[in-house]
């Protein structure tokens, strides 16, 4: 009954008028980037985080909650029409879904993607409310080393998905740590790599690296490839799948549902993973497994309902353990870090309006982000249709006003194209941006953790060992270390996840 | 990959090198009472021992091919004056005005880096420029840089 209660609080405070505008601006955008190829849910926020600073953190969580999870629904549209994922868990829909369109089912597909989505983003939302509050009381036993290993965990199941190279990856979750580590020291007020600039004093901020690393160098990449666009042409009628379609679909759902929800949880994991494992699965135990990749709707409606239950699930370690689950939760962190917020497992104590009114504003977007994506299909369309020479000036532009205006500061917006140019060249030679953000978002709590473990057990490295939960978290991290030099799991994993495109 | 891996990890391996140096010039401390330098020193060492170790393979890895990545003239062009352009913008942003400075970015990667036709490619530019203007600087009060002419 607690949460029953609990959740009427919070749904009394989404139902706010400004909030509601938010909630839906939030899933308009979120829609509309992911439809558009090359601007990703990570570029959005980023966009969008300094607009949000002149408002109530409320209303800036739901906003930027819901571009996430609009985001979600939105890359499988371009997913099924044009065989282009518009983000990259999208990816695995293409597969199957553009084979439906080209089968004349684009309606079918269009449909059971958009009423999976919206039976598993509610059921996550359900899961998350159960399950938060529990873990939250939970993580107040943690001291330093727990929190210490937990992010080393963390670090480690994101290298571990790594898609190009481990040890590349390793390298990378390094550059952030030591991106991180440059600033003010909070303990002794020691200036750290500041090179006499002001602006470094307070470190190098994580909104100009992430919009360097995945507006500017997104752009770069895409002049480089060129992005090009043939539009399936069909008429898309027939939105709502038939009682085939449904019985077929069922069961993938449910199952996306509950793989999406558990991969979203941990660290490093979301959408991505799941939608793929959804796949996998599906492919494993059906009766037809001849029939996935030539438009087998079970291929659509799983990894749908995967990638969007995984948003839901990857709120549970930002608002219970402060740690954020993939970059766009690391972003939501920097956010309530800005206003004031400290994610952690005090915050559903502390804030309760803040955790049950985002909760109760999911539930609001996942119903909105329906009633916006059916009947607005043949819009989306249209909006594909921009050419990107007329789209990218307009990201460039958004991301050079957009760091411009936190701070007033022309230092902020160098950084943020070196990082561009950085993170464009990174691309090149095969390395991945998403652990060197998590280390460098995560840096200050890890040694903050690091240097009170080592104080309190007198400098004795033993002490992440004795601990139970420690323990458990660091055996499990240095196992994911130690994998892949023993089996070729990981490989053939990799093999089967084409390179991610985010 | 070997040539790509052969200067990435040499780039990575000066960068660790320079973090360890920067580190021991700080107070260290010991395991029981980390300094400032701690934890820098540690993420140098490792940085550096990781690409020791990758620019040890790539060197092993003799029979992959030989050649960088490979970018056309037009789009490597591309890249590079797009990078310069925004860097520029940056710089000129102070002297010369937000409004000044914009309009002439956006006309630039239209026509040059979009390959748009002239009539877009200033069209474009000044409803872009003028959104901007009235989103940041009239509605959500960015304080842009005002140029000569005021604007």
């Amino acid at each position: 009954m607690d949460i029953l209660h609990n959740l009427f609080v919070g749904l009394s405070v989404a139902v706010e008028p400004t909030r509601l505008m938010f909630c839906f601006i939030g899933v308009l955008i979120g829609t509309l980037v992911g439809i558009l190829p090359g601007l990703g849910p990570s570029a959005a926020i980023s966009l969008l985080l300094p607009s949000t600073f002149h408002l109530d953190p409320t209303s800036a969580i739901i906003m930027l909650g819901g571009i996430y999870y609009g985001a979600m629904y939105g890359g499988s549209t371009t997913s099924i029409l044009v065989n282009i994922p518009g983000e990259s868990a999208s990816v695995v829909t293409c597969l199957d879904g553009y084979q439906m369109a080209r089968q004349g089912r684009a309606g079918a597909a269009l449909g059971i993607s958009a009423f999976g989505s919206f039976i598993a983003g509610t059921i996550s939302v359900v899961g998350l409310a159960i399950v938060a509050p529990p873990l939250a009381r939970f993580a107040l036993k943690f001291g330093p080393p727990e929190y210490f290993a937990l992010i080393f965990c963390g670090l480690s199941i994101l290298i571990y998905l790594a898609s190009a190279s481990i040890l590349k990856a390793v390298m990378m979750a390094f550059v952030g740590l030591f991106l991180g580590l440059i600033g003010t020291d909070f303990v002794t007020g020691y200036l750290r790599f500041t090179f006499g600039s002001d602006t470094l004093l307070d470190g190098v901020g994580m909104v100009p690296v992430v919009m360097g690393l995945f507006g500017i160098a997104e752009v770069l990449e895409n002049l480089e490839k060129g992005i090009s666009r043939d539009i399936f042409d069909t008429s898309i009628n027939q939105l709502f799948p038939n009682r085939q379609d449904w019985k077929q679909s069922g069961g993938p759902i449910a199952r996306g549902t509950v793989i999406g929800f558990f991969l979203g949880i941990l660290p490093g994991g979301g959408a991505l993973i799941s939608s793929f494992t959804s796949y996998a699965i599906e492919k494993k135990i059906s009766k037809h497994p001849e029939k996935f990749g030539h438009g087998a709707i079970e291929g659509v409606a799983g990894p749908e309902s995967a990638n969007n239950a995984a948003t839901g699930g990857a709120f549970i370690p930002l608002l219970t353990f402060g740690i954020p689950a993939n970059v766009v939760m690391a972003l939501v962190l920097g956010a309530l870090l800005i206003h004031g917020i400290q994610p952690g497992p005090l915050l559903i104590k502390d804030h309760p309006d803040l955790f049950w009114g985002v909760v109760a504003s999911m539930y609001i977007g996942n119903a909105m982000l329906l009633v916006l994506n059916l009947p607005m299909i043949p819009l989306w369309v249209k909006i594909l249709r921009i050419p990107y020479p007329v789209l990218f000036p307009l990201i460039i532009l958004f991301c050079l006003v957009g760091v411009y205006s936190l701070n007033n500061n022309y230092v902020e917006m160098i950084i943020m194209i070196v990082f561009g140019i950085f993170g464009y060249l990174m691309k090149k030679f095969g390395y991945e941006a998403a652990p060197l953000v998590f280390a460098l978002v995560l840096c200050p709590i890890l040694e903050n953790a690091f240097r009170q473990s080592l104080m309190l057990s007198y400098g004795n490295l033993t002490i992440f060992f004795t601990r139970p939960i420690s323990l458990a978290f660091m055996v499990a991290g240095i196992v994911l270390f130690a994998l892949p030099v023993f089996t070729s799991v990981r490989k053939k994993t990799i093999e089967r996840i084409p390179q991610e495109q985010d | 990959m070997r040539k790509n891996d052969l200067i990435s990890s040499m780039f990575f391996l000066v960068c660790g090198l320079v973090i360890m140096a920067g580190s021991l010039r700080m107070p260290v401390g010991s395991l029981g009472e980390p300094g400032p330098g701690f934890l820098p020193l540690f993420v140098g060492i490792f940085l550096a021992l990781l690409s020791g170790a990758l620019l040890i393979r790539s060197i092993r890895l003799r029979r992959c091919d030989q050649k960088t990545f490979g970018l056309g003239r037009k789009e490597r062009f591309k890249v590079i004056t797009t990078s310069l352009a925004l860097l520029l913008y940056c710089v000129a942003l102070k002297p010369l005005g937000f409004v000044l400075v914009t309009l002439t970015l956006l006309v630039f990667l239209f026509r040059v880096i979009g390959e748009l036709s002239w009539r877009v490619s200033i069209a474009g530019p000044i409803i872009t420029t003028f959104c901007f203007y009235l989103l940041f600087q009239v509605w959500l009060e960015v304080q842009f840089p005002l140029g000569p002419f005021g604007m």
